[in-house]
């Protein structure tokens, strides 16, 4: 950890920023997007 | 009625339910619940010195973006069955559409119990950290006293209004916002402060449990905070627009939380002067603010955090109450008739809301008792850190099994692309699904590993109970959601007895 602490450190926040950005910008593309007439309410149909 | 409110009003009529409760909360009202629940302020001064003991400076650098990797990706999967089927049951309903009736049923149980345990384990510190600072002696006694007394605020608040609930999340999250801002500033501007590499390369511990254990049981200081932002599913039928603002509450909370986190908890590391005396500290968070700036500073920090928990408190007994209120709703709890009961005049759940604090103050009452018939074997800082423990595992676990559950459903096919409400990850849904069961997975087995042996018993002893009174009255007699009227006409004649009542 002594020896690489600063590149995992750095890298992994760049990591989690990015994939956070990702995340949002894709659900909020789907927002975006969204069709109620594609909907189909899911209302169940899982085992008893 | 504005459009909105009629989309949401017809959503929640597709399932058969009336929409009692008022919907009155805005966007920002949603995620601020779920932020004042995980509230940074709470977890870092409560946690800080369970991570810096585990590993050091380095479970803030690198152990809080790793947890909160994971944490986006579960409430990632949580906001889209959030966008899906925005109900107050949430979790449980998720699991019952999904996988049945007896999914739901132990879904439904292990989120409540987190929720209990949570409340008790946010206002039982609260109180052991605001009893001394209103000047009481420093006991036991005068802890439940004080405890009481901030239950008791939270249920007034919650009983007579969501808009009164709302305003004051609102002003929560702002609180905690500025409250994180004054600490960086503070530190990161006035106080001597270690070299940047410090929380990236230094790792310390105590455990005596060597480095990689270290690590990962400095994991939990993280994992402990990320809890109850799934407030902003409870709270669905009371949000404008909930397809859309629900997850994203969801989603924010945990993402904004991460960013401010991560700040705070860097800022305040790299301000320590000595490592061994501040993880030697009874409290090491407010003891960085005694070093740095002298006492009175320190109080300040004392009293702003103490304010933070009274509202991550408040806000954990709203989204209990919602949980309550949707599961007695279905009939899933004894005496479901009275806890489903929404208040005529305030149109909030008053019985479930008041069943909620009476569930949490019994529980440090049951770890006294238990203290008190086997003095010798534990002690109260162990059963309450257990308490804390079995929060995040029942609500971990209750987190996982409808992520589980969707995933199965979607390789049975009967849930497709057109099940996705508006807010969904499209193709990357089932692997985010997958990676964020395998997380819980870890981190659940490393909530009972050493040291919390003990909160794993427990567990395992709650586990058994519910297995039991599944079988012995459960099964078969517990039906998952129902309707709660048979036709559109029955739906509008409930909501009727609710319309011009709310004050």
């Amino acid at each position: 950890m002594a020896t690489y602490g600063m590149e995992i450190g750095i890298g992994l926040l760049a990591v989690v920023i990015g994939t956070g950005y990702l995340l949002a910008a894709k659900a909020a593309k789907s927002v975006r997007e969204f069709r109620q007439e594609d909907f189909e309410q899911f209302l169940g149909g899982g085992e008893k | 009625m504005s459009a909105h409110q009629e989309s949401d009003s017809a959503t929640l009529h597709r399932f058969g339910y009336a929409q009692q409760l008022l919907r009155d909360m805005g966007g920002f009202s949603n995620f601020a619940i779920s932020f004042s629940i995980i509230s940074i302020l709470t977890g870092a001064v409560s946690l800080y010195g369970v991570g810096l003991n585990a590993c050091g400076p380095v479970t803030m650098g690198i152990g809080w973006p790793l947890v909160t990797l994971f944490v986006l990706f579960i409430s990632s999967s949580m906001a889209e069955l959030a966008s899906a089927i925005p109900t107050s049951g949430a979790l449980y309903h998720w699991s019952a559409l999904l996988g049945g009736p007896a999914w739901g049923w132990i879904t439904a149980w292990l989120n409540l119990i987190g929720l209990v345990a949570a409340v008790a384990g946010i206002d039982y510190p609260a109180a052991q950290f605001l009893a001394p600072l209103f000047g009481m002696t420093d006991n036991p006694n005068s802890y439940m006293i004080v405890f009481g007394v901030i239950l008791l605020s939270h249920a007034v608040l919650n009983h007579v209004g969501i808009r009164a609930v709302a305003r004051l999340n609102d002003f929560s999250a702002i609180y905690h916002i500025a409250g994180v801002a004054l600490i960086v500033i503070a530190v990161g501007f006035f106080a001597p402060k270690q070299p940047v590499s410090f929380v990236y390369t230094h790792t310390f511990s105590t455990l005596k449990k060597g480095l990689p254990m270290g690590f990962l049981a400095g994991l939990l200081q993280a994992q402990w905070t990320y809890t109850g932002y799934d407030a902003s599913a409870h709270t669905s039928e009371e949000t404008r627009d909930a397809r859309v603002r629900s997850p994203w509450g969801i989603y924010l909370s945990v993402a904004i939380s991460g960013i401010a986190g991560y700040l705070m908890l860097v800022f305040v590391t790299l301000a320590i002067k000595d490592l061994d005396k501040t993880a030697a500290a009874s409290n090491p968070f407010i003891y960085v603010f005694e070093q740095a700036f002298g006492p009175r500073f320190a109080n300040v920090i004392s009293w702003t955090v103490g304010i933070a928990m009274w509202f991550c408190g408040l806000s954990c007994v709203t989204s209990t109450s919602r949980m309550i209120f949707a599961f007695s709703r279905d009939k899933g709890t004894p005496f479901s008739h009275v806890w489903a009961r929404v208040s005529h005049r305030y149109r909030t759940p008053a019985p479930a809301v008041w069943l909620a604090i009476t569930l949490a103050f019994l529980l440090p009452c049951l770890v006294f008792g238990l203290i008190a018939i086997h003095p010798q074997d534990k002690s109260a800082t162990d059963l309450i850190s257990a308490v804390t423990g079995i929060s995040t595992i029942a609500l971990y676990l209750s987190y996982g099994l409808p992520l589980l559950l969707k995933v199965w459903a979607i390789k049975r096919g009967i849930w497709t692309q057109r099940s996705n409400g508006p807010w969904n990850l499209g193709k990357w849904s089932v692997p985010i699904a997958m990676v964020s069961v395998v997380w819980i997975a870890f981190i659940t087995v490393l909530l009972v590993s050493d040291p919390y042996q003990l909160t794993g018993y427990i567990f395992a002893g709650v586990l058994l109970v519910l297995a039991v009174l599944y079988l012995a009255i459960a099964r078969g007699k517990f039906k998952g959601p129902v309707p709660q009227a048979a036709s559109e006409a029955e739906i509008q004649r409930i909501e009727a007895g609710y319309e011009g009542q709310s004050s």
